[in-house]
């Protein structure tokens, strides 16, 4: 049989369950990123400004990054329900699981963007006359979020490549749908490697608009910022 | 939530099951170091590919390390396990198949090697080129003593050879008093060294004094400073 | 001698300190309007401190400080009212030896910021006397460039700008100079000696010798966190009382 033919057989054939499990795949990495990010915004804040609370914020972000997503996700799905009640439903779980991993790389960040931000330009804006709150948000922040853009769009691709595993809690994503195929016919090579180099396309895409930013910013503004 | 709490986490259970679980844990861990090993090695092949002069080579070295980096591991792992003994197979015509525990060192190895290879690279790259240069001065000027100091040689000593040192100086000193006359702010030292560390040309010829120095070979009129200023520039 | 209107600046006896070390020890200073006066001294010896105090970067812990007859309390505990410091700074424009240029807007912005967001002035009236601003430091042409692309010099005359289009009473240079290039630091002194010749109220903290020589009326040394001369530059310059400052000058211009 050649790769063609087993290409239709298996690909082709199957593409409907094949880009539900995309979809899935999506789904699942838009909600975690947009969760991560608030819950690294948060932690942050709390790291930075709220004094008691701050062994709280770095236990959370060491704890977060040293542990592995799998793990991660696997006491997040069965254990939490029992302690907490809740996430109720396994795409929760693993929306929730992605979040909580990211949120730790995230939170650290915007503490790096924060700290790195030279103090004269506060003073500048403060010479002017410019209040505390807008200050904060026509100087800080704009600065901030340039610098840490590439960063941050970096733990996206970080997502997209940890959500791999939520197949190993059932949730029918890209990979999910891959292995089912593969587990039903037993012809993996076509179908799995179909599945890396979408996986690829999809994250490369990301990185290199993680890359974009990173030299348009630095020549543009002169930022200095990390990959 | 309390009493939940009490009724999982039982510690007993650890010990009951402790032998299950260390065998899990140096699994893991071997996997763990046969896989660094392996993505260690492949990392530096390839980082040193990317320094090669052959454009395909770089090319294709590029070219892996952005596909280990851009593809999630777990899919690399199920495509080794599965797919990797189906092609083998049908290259060699017979059946082949790999264990789990090579799969995953393989699978985990060459996922990581992408970025070990990007961070080797990047440290690479961050070495001054005028080490390079100074070393290649130094090797130059080695091969070229090695010549002259072959038998055959001996016989016509070259007066060329022992001019040299005083040569390299006078060209440091240039190089510095160029950089003055420009009229440049010289507020300290480390600037000034900064400046001079950039001119792979002066880091070359100061490296190739020193190595004259060494071997007692640079003993003229102004040698002291002349080496003074060099090692400035080459440290 | 036109008797002149009440001083611009009236410092009375400030003091400030750092946890343990005091560094400014009872500064006491009047200025006329439209003087020029120079502040050298040694690094540490606290000009950069007292500038910063005039317009609050740098808290002061006592005296008194009043410009342009409005005085400002300086209080132990409780902090001066945000209001009074805010008003205390619409009077005072500053330059900043690090430019503190903001990156992330272009260079018709750094200069409009104030005015539209301290001012509430309309984008067109702001850009208006942006403009006008800049083709007096001579940048009219870089108006829509982001500063990144600008020379140190170049970046410093639009500082000199956006502080200038906040059409301030005084204006403080905190060492403009000391972090450009010497071909540089002329384009910078020569829109600083115009804005002397217009007339402004201009507190310089520099290590230009030439510039606290020639374009100064009046030149300060600070030693140790007090006055310790001050006076014409010639004076200052030639015969100064005190023996640390003519030791200073003469190591100054070696």
């Amino acid at each position: 049989m050649t790769f063609v033919d087993n290409f239709n057989r298996f690909v082709l054939a199957n593409l409907g369950p094949l880009f539900s499990g995309l979809w899935v795949t999506v789904y699942v990495c838009f909600w975690a990123f947009l969760l991560a990010l608030l819950l690294g915004a948060v932690v942050c804040f709390v790291r930075l400004r709220v004094r008691y609370l701050k062994f709280v914020a770095i236990a959370y972000v060491e704890f977060f990054r040293a542990t592995p997503i799998l793990v991660q996700l696997l006491w997040v799905n069965y254990v939490w329900p029992e302690l907490f009640g809740f996430p109720r439903t396994v795409i929760g779980a693993g929306i929730l699981a992605l979040a909580l991993q990211s949120s730790g790389y995230l939170a650290e960040t915007f503490r790096a963007g924060f700290e790195g931000l030279p103090k004269g330009q506060r003073e500048a804006a403060e010479a002017v006359g410019m209040s505390r709150w807008r200050i904060i948000w026509r100087i800080e922040l704009p600065q901030i979020a340039l610098v840490v853009a590439p960063m941050v769009i970096n733990q996206l691709a970080v997502v997209v490549k940890s959500s791999t595993l939520v197949s190993v809690i059932a949730i029918a994503d890209l990979m999910y749908a891959g292995l089912k195929i593969v587990n039903q016919w037993y012809e993996p090579i076509e179908v799995l490697t179909t599945i890396a180099l979408a996986y690829f396309v999809l994250i490369f895409a990301i990185s290199s608009i993680a890359n974009y930013a990173y030299t348009h910013f630095q020549t543009k503004f002169g930022l200095v910022t990390q990959r | 939530m309390l009493s939940a709490l009490r009724q999982m986490l039982d510690p007993s259970l650890f010990w009951e099951y402790r032998v299950v679980l260390l065998q899990g844990l140096v699994q893991n861990l071997s996997i763990f170091v046969e896989s660094a090993i392996l993505a260690m090695v492949a990392a530096t092949i390839v980082a040193v590919a990317q320094l090669g002069r052959s454009r395909v080579i770089k090319w294709i070295a590029t070219g892996y390390t952005e596909l280990c980096r851009n593809t999630p591991e777990y899919v690399l792992l199920v495509w080794v396990y599965f797919v990797l003994p189906l092609i083998i197979s049908k290259m060699i015509g017979s059946r082949f198949r790999l264990d789990p525990h090579v799969a995953a060192v393989i699978g985990l190895g060459v996922a990581y090697s992408g970025f070990m290879a990007e961070t080797l690279r990047a440290g690479l790259r961050s070495i001054h080129p005028g080490q390079a240069e100074a070393a290649t001065a130094i090797g130059d000027v080695v091969l070229q003593d090695a010549a002259t100091d072959h038998p055959a040689a001996s016989a016509a000593p070259n007066p060329a050879r022992h001019r040299q040192p005083a040569r390299l100086a006078v060209q440091i000193d240039h190089h510095r008093i160029a950089d003055h006359g420009a009229g440049h702010h010289v507020p300290g030292l480390d600037d000034q060294r900064r400046r001079d560390a950039a001119d792979p040309a002066l880091y070359r010829r100061s490296g190739a004094l020193l190595h004259r120095h060494h071997r007692g070979d640079a003993s003229f009129p102004g040698a002291d400073r002349a080496l003074a200023q060099a090692r400035l520039v080459v440290t | 001698m036109l008797d002149q209107a009440q001083p611009i600046i009236r410092v009375t006896d400030l003091h400030k300190s750092y946890a343990d070390t005091e560094v400014l020890r009872g500064i006491s200073l009047t200025v006329a309007p439209g003087a020029v006066v120079s502040v050298i001294g040694a690094s540490g010896s606290g000009k950069s401190t007292f500038l910063r105090c005039l317009n609050f970067l740098e808290r002061p812990s006592s005296g008194t400080i009043a410009i342009d007859g409005e005085s400002i309390s300086i209080g132990h505990g409780p902090a001066s009212s945000a209001r009074g410091i805010a008003r205390l700074r619409s009077k005072l424009g500053m330059v900043f030896q690090q430019f503190n240029l903001w990156p992330h807007m272009t260079v018709l912005g750094n200069v409009t910021e104030g005015l539209t967001q301290v001012k509430r002035m309309g984008r067109k009236e702001a850009a208006e006397i942006g403009r006008h601003f800049l083709t007096k430091v001579n940048l009219l042409n870089k108006q829509d460039e982001y500063p990144a692309k600008l020379s140190g010099g170049q970046q410093q005359r639009v500082a000199i700008a956006r502080a200038l289009a906040m059409q301030p009473k005084v204006m403080l240079f905190d060492e403009a100079t000391s972090s450009l290039d010497p071909e540089l630091t002329i384009e910078v002194l020569e829109v600083m000696r115009a804005l002397a010749n217009d007339g402004m109220t201009m507190l310089v903290v520099t290590h230009e010798m030439g510039f606290a020589r020639d374009a100064s009326d009046r030149v300060i040394f600070l030693h140790n966190g007090r006055i310790e001369e001050d006076g014409s530059p010639d004076k200052v310059f030639l015969a100064p009382s005190s023996e640390r400052c003519q030791k200073f000058i003469s190591s100054a211009l070696s």
